[in-house]
């Protein structure tokens, strides 16, 4: 033994520091809170389509963060994932899910969730060439995969959408299988970015996309055309918002709601909606359409006939606080209603609510038929009196009322 | 097998002795470094505070305002740090060409006794290759441990209206060289010395060509170093060959790098093994 | 025996060796005689598997070199070859160490013959004393077979007659030897057979005393012939 000294002590000494270093790291970080669901109002269970990623920290020890993902009612920290699973991981919650259930037909694909539409049957993918390779010259191809989710069995167009070496941008696709509306931005006649509709039949496939629409030219925007959030995206009617910008400075610009809109999918007409005086909001679910008139504590939601324009009270929704939903989201630029939304007769609004600096998140569902609140409520750490510091913010939530 | 394992312990220990002088000293320069930057760094900052408030009757808060608090971090972010520790990388970079040539070059030629002690020469290899990775870790087990002789001594010369008080894991996980060097994430330690054993086996076996084939051999190091990093790098370049950045999952190309270092690892043993038993030259 | 069966090693384009074959047996002594630059320490080197050969066949009783016949075939060469900060005795120790035929009585013998001091560092004894400790490093091993290379270049004439001593003691008694040196002198009378190595082939291998007593020649004689050709 007495041979070996030298070469005993130095691996004493790694192996006591290393293991030493390991203790004090694991004592030194406590263990991420545990979180639970805290329903102010109706029950937990409705809170379940709300899918999410968060941020978990600790105002007393910020290295002590980690990511979340909340779905179907539980949270799990990122650090409780495998390493390779850690490596796959994006920070969108829908196409985790899609990359765990349909990993083959994910491969070669964006890693934008506008660039997917699920329906009960199909998952399909409109994505430029230039989203997924942009070392190169655009070429206006456009890749339009379709899923079937029953078979595994898939189908794959490249379509053209012009070959003048622009860029195009899809900002989403609605589903009425087998027909596709495309929404995509390019700048290929002006310097403003110009919003198109595009149309294609998946069972009739043509070498080219359809046009129907220049909805900048239409609606004669100079600002910007914003669309509304949609986690669906098989309404009828897209919503849409018209802004005008105006310069402050050669920095900086403001962005004022001129007009709404709504594109009828069935019929490719644009619809005007009618503005009220107060913030109007406007919706699309299956095959209606809402307007709300915001009046804080609560929203007056109304029914619109896409034929005459006519508005049907629908009822007021009590609203959890006088903002919710209503703060614009700045996660997407070309999206409007980030924050709410209605899907299968369900208004779903989120917050973040700040009390002494700590954040948490506030959801709110309401049926809109009844005005029943389903959900209201919070998500907070279990043992409030260990981790009182503790912020849970949302980046990214989706609404998954397919899977639940 | 048990007689080779005798051996190798044997040699390793020998090897050990012989760093030990040369790893006493960068253990020492380490410590004695880092216990300057502990004292001088907080007083330094705590002289330009007091100066400050002296020459401009200023408040503790305005001198805050003028400099910032101090954290641990702030000690750790200093030349008496950091310099030890890039002195100990290029330190073990030299170590590694010189485990080998100091058999040839030194005054005498200690490799005509290496290569005929009846051991296998492989243990010779193995045995070289520890030594360096025991050294690097005695290093990095150093700083660790200076690490908190030196958490309470700034937190002591600092006074507490300046001092952050930032646990020292969290100034530790601030620095972006602790990440390297400390089992902070255990996939990514893992990972850092897979990568560091295989660019060592690399290394080694490049030197082995150089002692067999002389001139040709270092242009057979060069080549075959080349070689290696190329397959080993290929993968990254696969999505702009496939004119697709999405076509390979990261997880996957984690797998696809692991096997690749696996086959570099393994040919560069199978190489020094025929180079080592066959071709080496006194 | 050690046996050499066509052998061939090039330097770069230079031919050194170009198809050697011979033996060594145990009980002889056996010289490689040749001016410089002939191959000579590039065959010892070879045969201890220092050197790689382009071509041909080195076996020890037989068989090809491997790590544990390093117990059975010990090599001296004509430089320092023990680490210079080491003492005689870590030297000693060191050896002791690793190889089961190091013979600690022998080894103590041969220190007291060559008056060494155990204590001294390597680097810091004389050029004679280097030498003397590389042959303690080769004696003092149990081994059928002794490799030595130039034992007596650079040697002051007093080291060298102990040099020459231990070929007519009992240190090398029954062991084959296989001796290489330009100063021929110092063993002429000690040495068996003698290869006498030229350009790289072997251009006479013979008994030494055979020829002494049948041609009259004296090795030196023999090597004179060779090279006034």
């Amino acid at each position: 033994m007495n041979k070996y000294i030298k070469l005993m002590s130095f691996l004493l000494l790694i192996i006591v520091t290393l293991t030493g270093f390991g203790l004090y790291k694991a004592q030194a970080s406590s263990p991420y809170p545990e979180l639970k669901v805290v329903t102010t109002d109706g029950k937990p269970e409705y809170i379940e389509p709300f899918h999410f990623l968060g941020f978990v920290s600790d105002t007393q020890n910020y290295s002590n963060s980690s990511t979340i993902v909340f779905k179907d009612g539980h949270s799990r920290y990122m650090e409780d994932q495998t390493f390779l699973e850690r490596i796959d991981f994006n920070y969108n919650p829908q196409l985790n899910d899609f990359i765990t259930d349909h990993r083959s037909f994910m491969r070669g694909k964006s890693r934008r969730t506008e660039h997917y539409t699920e329906t009960e049957q199909h998952v399909i993918y409109t994505g430029m060439e230039s989203d997924v390779y942009w070392n190169q010259p655009s070429r206006g191809l456009m890749t339009i995969a379709v899923l079937n989710k029953e078979t595994e069995e898939e189908e794959t167009f490249s379509v053209s959408l012009g070959s003048d070496g622009s860029y195009y941008e899809v900002s989403a696709t609605y589903v009425n299988y087998p027909n596709l509306t495309i929404l995509a931005a390019t700048n290929h006649s002006t310097d403003i970015s110009e919003q198109f509709v595009y149309t294609f039949d998946v069972e009739n496939p043509t070498e080219e996309l359809t046009e129907t629409i220049n909805l900048t030219q239409e609606i004669d925007s100079n600002g910007g055309v914003y669309f509304g959030q949609s986690f669906d995206r098989t309404e009828r009617f897209i919503p849409i918002q018209s802004v005008r910008q105006t310069d402050d400075s050669e920095f900086d610009y403001t962005e004022e709601i001129i007009g709404y809109f709504a594109f009828d999918t069935q019929m490719q007409e644009l619809i005007d909606v009618p503005l009220f005086e107060e913030d109007t909001l406007l919706f699309a679910d299956n095959d209606k359409l809402y307007v709300g008139k915001d009046l804080g504590d609560t929203i007056e939601l109304h029914e619109m006939n896409a034929d005459d324009q006519n508005l049907d009270l629908v009822g007021s929704i009590e609203m959890a606080t006088p903002t919710i939903g209503r703060e614009e989201g700045t996660h997407y630029n070309n999206l409007f209603n980030q924050n709410i939304t209605l899907l299968d007769g369900r208004l779903y609004a989120y917050e973040t609510q700040y009390s002494d600096d700590i954040s948490r998140p506030l959801f709110q569902i309401t049926d809109i038929k009844t005005q029943e609140t389903l959900f209201n409520g919070t998500i907070e750490p279990k043992d409030m009196a260990k981790h009182d510091s503790t912020n849970i913010d949302v980046f990214e939530f989706r609404l998954d009322t397919l899977n639940n | 097998m048990k007689k080779s394992l005798h051996n190798f312990l044997k040699f390793t220990n020998f090897e050990l002795e012989r760093l030990s002088k040369f790893l006493f000293a960068l253990m020492g320069i380490t410590f004695i470094a880092n216990l300057v930057g502990y004292i001088y760094t907080p007083m330094k900052y705590m002289g330009k505070i007091n100066e400050y408030i002296a020459q401009n009757s200023a408040t503790s808060e305005q001198a805050i305002q003028q400099y910032g608090p101090f954290s641990f971090y702030n000690a750790l972010n200093s030349f008496w740090i950091v310099g030890p520790i890039a002195l100990g990388i290029s330190g073990f970079i030299f170590y590694s060409f010189f485990i080998w040539y100091r058999e040839w070059f030194g005054k005498n030629t200690f490799a005509y006794r290496l290569l005929m002690l009846p051991i296998h020469r492989m243990t010779l290899f193995y045995s070289k290759l520890v030594v360096v990775f025991i050294g690097i870790f005695t290093l990095i087990s150093t700083q660790m441990i200076s690490l908190f002789i030196g958490y309470p001594i700034v937190s002591a010369i600092i006074e507490n209206t300046y001092y952050v008080n930032q646990s020292l894991m969290e100034a530790v996980q601030l620095h972006p060289l602790f990440l390297y060097l400390f089992p902070l994430d255990l996939g990514f330690f893992l990972t850092i010395n897979a990568v560091g054993l295989v660019v060592l086996l690399v290394l080694f076996t490049a030197i082995l060509m150089e002692r067999s084939y002389a001139v040709k051999g270092i242009v057979l190091g060069i080549i075959y170093a080349v070689v290696a990093l190329t397959l080993v790098l290929l993968p990254l370049f696969l999505p702009d060959l496939l004119n697709n950045h999405y076509i390979l999952y990261g997880s996957e190309l984690i797998i696809i790098e692991a096997i690749l270092l696996v086959i570099v690892a393994v040919l560069s043993l199978f190489t020094s093994r025929h180079l080592i038993n066959k071709k080496i030259t006194v | 025996m050690i046996e050499l069966k066509n052998v061939h090693k090039h330097f770069g384009r230079k031919k050194v060796l170009d198809g050697i074959s011979f033996t060594a047996n145990k009980g002889e002594i056996t010289c490689l005689v040749g001016v410089n630059g002939v191959g000579k320490t590039t065959i010892l080197n070879a045969i201890m598997n220092l050197t790689p050969i382009k071509k041909g066949e080195i076996t020890i009783d037989g068989e090809l070199m491997r790590p544990d016949l390093y117990n059975k075939v010990a090599f001296i060469p004509d430089v320092a070859i023990m680490l210079p900060n080491m003492t005689v005795h870590e030297a000693m120790d060191f050896m002791k160490d690793y190889y089961v035929s190091w013979n600690c009585k022998r080894a103590k013998e041969i220190t007291r013959f060559f008056r060494l001091n155990l204590t001294e560092k390597i680097s810091e004894l004389s050029k004679g004393n280097q030498a003397k400790v590389n042959l303690l490093m080769g004696l003092a091993l149990d081994v059928d077979y002794i490799l030595m290379d130039e034992p007596f270049s650079g040697i002051d004439i007093f080291t060298r007659e102990q040099i020459t001593d231990v070929f007519s003691s009992r240190l090398v008694e029954d062991r084959g030897v296989l001796i290489t040196t330009h100063e021929i002198f110092d063993i002429e009378h000690l040495i068996d057979k003698v290869v006498l190595l030229d350009n790289g082939v072997i251009y006479k291998e013979f008994n030494a005393e055979e020829m002494r007593e049948t041609e009259g020649k004296s090795v030196v004689d023999v090597m004179r012939e060779a090279y006034n050709r």
